[in-house]
């Protein structure tokens, strides 16, 4: 067989080139996997993935904070019902963080919460408070509630957001239910709390931040058929041996 | 045999003429004329797959409410539809044209690696045999759209999605592999003389093309394995519930897509920068901007991904950064739409059935470049985003842009490689018929989407009735005037027709033409000489 020669005088590279070719996309095929990494930091340094800040010890943000302000900063406030049927609980709440504004320096923005149970949970999960008038820099706690409606224990991971994701950047969560996967036995109700702070740099315009969890179980509803069969007496990590993996629902 | 000689080459010049016969023929063939025309015929049999799946499609929409077929298997047709006509006809036919033409116009004897050749051409049949035949397993085929955006394509996807993945791990091997072929031919095999800027448009477009697809399959074959790992191997690269992010899913493929647009534009550009000249009877206009301007969309195209994405909630920034950036693609391919009409401009025109299809490349792509750039427009977006607006955008920029390029190709080229020509009175009905399918098909889908159509759905409400049906019936006029193209190229290959001269077309320049019609197997044994 005859080898096909180059005509141009670069013969020497004819081997080489495709050599470097076939590297070049080695390279590009990591580089493809390069890009989940290179997403995280990328979301972690901007802040724009409307994550917010997890688990970090008050900063310097919390330096500039009067006096004052430390003796309460832990201050659940009155929580306002979804309803609006309760409004004196209501206005009880707007006095209660009118007063207090009085004594904290800075602005008062809104707090909403809401929650997304997602498909293959079947249960409720909601917000304790829908709203609350925050103080910037103050720490505040609140709380989620989840009910497993199932006859098994479920595990549960939820996955926050922050609305704008501008504003994230400034959240801090000291304490979050969504920091670690949580186990509600079958029927079992309970509060999974959530304490945070939105820092006093937050930029002007923005007057409302929205908290968003999605709640996703652990084990598809669909899948479980074969867990029921097992789950009676067995402890709900059991079911995943995975940990933390989700295995979807093929 | 590494250590071949002249003579040993001399020698052995004629073995080429004893090859095999019959189907072997065709299986075993390193001839780059044959895998060409391999991968042109696979490109017309999958066009007219995908062409028969928008049947079904328009078809189901030709009337409000659900006539014909499930929701379901509708998921399925515009799925296919979209991941054949992309992967199995634009692509394919481009790297059969690339196969074909860039050899004699560089004047190579073939391809730099033949053998791979072979390779790259026999792995698509299965590659698009897996796809399609995912469509007759339980749950259905892929019914996610052809940008398989996850979850919908990992956690809630049909069971037959694993053969959707290594469907597109194979044609993803195969156009790296004829990318990597041909950047190896155009870097090493050219006649001497032949100096990068000497290159024909159409070969410097593949060779920029060739190094978009080195550049961006390797990560859809990534993306695709993400999602082999979520489904099976309990990853959670795009689970939110296991840490993942379903919108880093659509970083990544778009990263990809947005240079994939190019990979099925930038050839036809080198096409039609070939065919206007030569009936123009003008050189081209500006050769070295078309160079300039090609080379800039294509690194452009890497910092514009997330315009498909305007509506996930990026932060202002990066909507103003995606926003300008694509804007600014409008530069040069403005630059390239002025040199084509400068060609054009006091030249002694004549309209066979190529310059047709490239003179409404030209208008018919600006229309599609123009509501590209409206889409562009970040709070604009948010209106257009998943409607017919822009269904009818891509529609103007492949079909008129990417097929009718190839339909150009075909008719400039294939009195070189049938020996006959094509019946130009029928050549110019296809034109027409086209044509006018075309815009009737297109066109309207724009009012459709600017009044809210929703893109993918299956059933639509009454006001959009109207639009619905007038593209319908384009559509399959269009669809089966390909038909008459068939006919056509058929008629060419059995010899009806008269014999082409070695240059059939007066203007044309450059080294195919110095060759015989029909080529013969082997051309540029002997390298030309370029001045």
């Amino acid at each position: 067989m005859r080898r096909i020669t180059g005509h141009t005088q670069q013969t020497g590279q004819i081997k080489h080139l495709p050599v470097k070719l076939v590297l070049a996309t080695l390279l590009m095929f990591g580089f493809g996997f390069a890009l989940v990494p290179l997403y995280d930091v990328f979301c972690d340094i901007t802040g724009i993935n409307g994550k917010g800040f997890e688990r970090q010890p008050l900063t310097s943000n919390q330096q500039g904070m009067p006096q004052q302000g430390e003796s309460q900063e832990v201050a659940t406030l009155e929580k306002i019902e979804a309803t609006g049927t309760n409004n004196r609980a209501n206005t009880e709440a707007q006095i209660d963080a009118e007063a207090q504004s009085i004594e904290l320096p800075g602005r008062n923005i809104r707090v909403q919460f809401i929650a997304q149970p997602q498909t293959g949970f079947t249960g409720d999960f909601y917000p304790q408070t829908v709203q609350l008038e925050a103080h910037l820099n103050q720490t505040l706690t609140t709380a989620y509630i989840a009910r497993n409606a199932t006859e098994h224990p479920l595990l549960l991971q939820a996955i926050p957001s922050i609305s704008p994701s501008e504003a994230a950047p400034y959240v801090t969560k000291m304490e979050c239910f969504c920091f670690q996967q949580q186990t509600l036995t079958a029927g079992q109700q309970r509060e999974m709390g959530l304490t945070f702070s939105i820092s006093k740099d937050l930029p002007e315009h923005i007057h409302k931040v929205t908290f968003s969890y999605a709640l996703y179980p652990m084990i598809d509803e669909t899948n479980n058929e074969q867990a029921n069969a097992t789950s009676d007496d067995t402890d709900a990590n059991d079911l995943m041996p995975g940990g933390n993996r989700h295995e979807p629902n093929i | 045999m590494s250590d071949t000689s002249t003579i040993v080459q001399n020698d052995t010049q004629d073995a080429h003429e004893h090859h095999p016969t019959g189907l072997s023929r065709w299986l075993f063939t390193t001839n780059h004329k044959e895998i060409g025309t391999l991968y042109l015929i696979f490109s017309f049999v999958m066009l007219f797959i995908g062409g028969g799946m928008a049947f079904v499609i328009r078809a189901e929409l030709f009337q409000p409410g659900l006539q014909l077929i499930d929701p379901e298997f509708f998921n399925q047709m515009t799925t296919m539809h979209g991941l054949i006509m992309v992967f199995g006809v634009v692509m394919p036919a481009f790297v059969g044209l690339a196969n074909w033409m860039v050899p004699l116009m560089i004047g190579a004897p073939d391809m730099a690696l033949p053998r791979m050749n072979n390779w790259s051409f026999w792995i698509m049949p299965f590659a698009f045999g897996m796809l399609l035949s995912s469509l007759f397993m339980d749950g259905g085929g892929p019914n996610f759209g052809w940008t398989f955006y996850a979850p919908l394509s990992t956690t809630y996807a049909p069971p037959s999605t694993t053969f959707f993945i290594f469907g597109v791990h194979l044609m993803g091997l195969s156009s790296i592999m004829g990318a990597i072929n041909i950047i190896t031919t155009i870097m090493n095999m050219r006649a001497p003389g032949m100096t990068l800027m000497k290159m024909p448009m159409f070969v410097w477009t593949w060779l920029i093309t060739a190094f978009l697809l080195i550049a961006v399959m390797p990560v859809l074959a990534g993306c695709v394995t993400m999602m082999l790992m979520d489904i099976h191997f309990g990853t959670s690269f795009f689970n939110a519930a296991g840490g993942g992010d379903p919108v880093m899913f659509q970083h990544i493929f778009w990263f990809f897509g947005h240079p994939e647009v190019y990979i099925m534009i930038l050839p036809a550009f080198g096409v039609v920068s070939q065919i206007i000249p030569a009936f123009s009877r003008k050189k081209l206009f500006g050769y070295h901007s078309m160079v300039y301007a090609t080379a800039s969309i294509a690194i452009l195209s890497f910092v514009v991904w997330a315009h498909h994405m305007f509506t996930v909630g990026l932060p202002l920034a990066a909507e103003l950064f995606f926003m300008y950036s694509t804007m600014l693609i409008a530069v040069p391919t403005g630059v390239k739409v002025f040199n084509w009409v400068s060609t054009m401009f006091k030249g002694s025109m004549t309209f066979e059935a190529p310059m047709l299809f490239s003179v409404a490349f030209v208008v018919l792509f600006t229309i599609g470049g123009l509501s590209g750039l409206m889409l562009s427009i970040a709070p604009a977006d948010f209106q257009y985003h998943d409607t017919y607006f822009v269904v009818a955008h891509f529609h103007y920029v492949l079909v008129p842009g990417a097929i009718f390029g190839i339909i150009a190709a075909t008719y400039y080229w294939i009195p070189k490689w049938s020996g006959y020509m094509y019946n130009e009175g029928l050549a110019k009905v296809h034109f027409w018929l086209s044509f006018i399918g075309l815009n009737l098909t297109f066109f309207p889908m724009h009012f459709l989407g600017l009044a809210g159509m929703p893109r993918r759905i299956p059933d639509y409400a009454l006001q959009f009735a109207d639009f619905n049906m007038v593209t319908s019936i384009g559509a399959f006029l269009f669809g089966t005037t390909q038909l008459l193209f068939l006919y056509i190229v058929i008629q060419c290959a059995r010899g009806k027709g008269e014999p082409a001269p070695q240059k059939p077309w007066e203007g044309a320049e450059g080294l195919e033409w110095t060759v015989p019609s029909p080529a013969p197997l082997h051309t540029f044994e002997q390298p030309p000489k370029v001045d």
